[in-house]
């Protein structure tokens, strides 16, 4: 940054704030691990524990019942949100988690592919798909000031996908993008690795796959979590307190594709859906898109 | 109680406010206290938990609660630093600043020199100044919401800032 004796001192205010502002733009300092554990302890984090954030995630299962063009399309979005209520369940069975720790980084087996869960509806839910833009209401700038820490982005992505938008999940610290077109949707969500041990769950027969990405190892998985029996009650958006229980499974064949890999200090997520008729991204395809982040 | 009152009223809209606030909050003491990062911690631990004690007796809507954070933090900064009589930066850099993944080494250098540069001139303004810096530029508040904030009038914030880039400009070190 320089001052110009020969220009004004008005024009040269002007430049000089607009050099201030662009140094404060790269500016986002963020509190430590440290911090973040202490404040887990705050008299008003009650609420905010295992129920609260179990309910958020009962919240976005129950918000599976947009009509889709593509059988299956429902049940695919439902098994994401599977993945998620799973995790939950396996982070409260630490031996478990030990257990496959020692056999994966990022992706844990169920101990069946098949599960019943017990949940209460606590609030309910609008009626946005997972992947639906509106979930994504942020531009990635937007989002990426919300995390408080630089955002990766692909760069290069198949034809016909294209950045629909981004949210930020304060809980995980978690920014997810929405790419969508050709008849996929992919969902990329990147968060620094943190106190919050956030594992995907899958069935106990899904093959994990140990792929590469940028030399380093990747977990790849093909598949998700359909939801048996209750879709009717799910489509109604049931009343606060309702008692239901899911049957799921897991369906190896299902359109869906898992890669999740380190790198540094932030963990990233592919979550690839097929929802119609077009273009397929495979295993290779996902790889490239990862080496290509930036 | 009144349903302004109510905004604050339970843990779990306490907890969203937290939530929402809680980077601001944070940048906001950085900025203006100096760091170390653990003391930051600390007073920003301490905003909230004072908010909450008296979180009965907050009225306003959301924009008046984030005011109304920074205004504790603003009163822990100050009594913070008149405590230890000393106001130096001790900004870990490295971990706060936003850097292109492509950038070159020669680049990193000189944008961390940059900070350096910036931080001298903010610490060595008075507290009030520095406060409308880091409002303006940390937070990117305009100017109409720092005056209703600082309780001032609009053009005087202006004319306050103006002048304080002017001085800054000035003192800034010749490359």
């Amino acid at each position: 940054m320089s001052k110009d004796k020969d220009q004004s001192e008005e024009y040269n205010s002007s430049t000089f704030e607009v050099e201030i502002t662009k140094l404060f733009n790269a500016y986002k300092p963020r509190p430590s691990k440290d911090f973040f554990r202490r404040m887990e302890n705050a008299p008003w984090a009650a609420s905010r524990k295992t129920g609260s954030r179990f309910e958020t995630l009962l919240r976005r299962l129950f918000e599976v019942g947009s009509p889709s063009s593509l059988p299956g399309f429902r049940v695919a979005l439902a098994s994401f949100a599977i993945l998620l209520v799973i995790v939950l369940v396996t982070l409260a069975s630490p031996s478990l988690q030990a257990v496959a720790q020692q056999l994966l980084q990022f992706i844990i087996p169920a101990p069946t592919d098949e599960l019943t869960l017990q949940v209460t509806v606590q609030q309910p839910g609008t009626q946005e798909p997972l992947n639906a833009a509106e979930r994504y209401p942020l531009t990635v700038n937007q989002a990426e000031e919300a995390a408080g820490y630089p955002i990766s982005i692909i760069t290069k992505l198949p034809q016909g996908l294209t950045l629909a938008g981004a949210s930020y999940n304060p809980e995980l610290q978690a920014v997810s993008m929405l790419y969508m077109g050709a008849g996929q949707t992919l969902v990329f969500t990147q968060r620094p690795i943190g106190e919050i041990n956030e594992f995907t769950t899958v069935g106990a027969s899904a093959p994990v796959e140990i792929v590469s990405v940028h030399g380093l190892a990747a977990e790849f998985v093909t598949g998700g979590w359909i939801v048996t029996g209750t879709n009717d009650r799910i489509q109604s958006t049931p009343a606060p307190g309702t008692q239901v229980s899911l049957g799921v499974y897991w369906n190896p064949s299902l359109p869906q594709y898992i890669l999740r890999w380190q790198e540094g200090n932030t963990q990233y997520e592919f979550l690839s859906t097929k929802t119609a008729q077009g273009i397929t991204i495979d295993k290779d395809d996902l790889i490239a898109m990862a080496e290509s982040i930036k | 109680m009144s349903s302004r009152q109510a905004l604050l009223a339970d843990s779990e809209a306490f907890s969203q406010l937290y939530e929402r606030t809680h980077l601001i909050v944070f940048r906001y003491i950085f900025s203006f206290h100096g760091g170390p990062q653990q003391e930051v911690e600390d007073l920003t631990a301490d905003t909230f938990i004072r908010a909450w004690k008296a979180r009965r007796r907050f009225e306003g809507d959301e924009d008046a609660a984030l005011s109304w954070l920074l205004k504790i933090a603003r009163n822990l900064v100050i009594d913070s630093q008149r405590r230890t009589k000393v106001r130096g930066v001790d900004v870990s850099l490295e971990d706060g600043v936003l850097i292109a993944p492509d950038s070159t080494p020669e680049e990193k250098v000189a944008l961390y020199e940059q900070f350096e540069t910036l931080w001298m001139a903010i610490s060595a303004l008075q507290p009030n100044h520095r406060e409308m810096i880091v409002l303006r530029y940390v937070l990117g508040w305009p100017v109409k919401r720092i005056a209703e904030h600082l309780d001032m009038l609009e053009n005087t914030v202006s004319v306050n800032i103006r002048r304080i880039l002017l001085r800054m400009q000035r003192d800034w070190p010749e490359k």
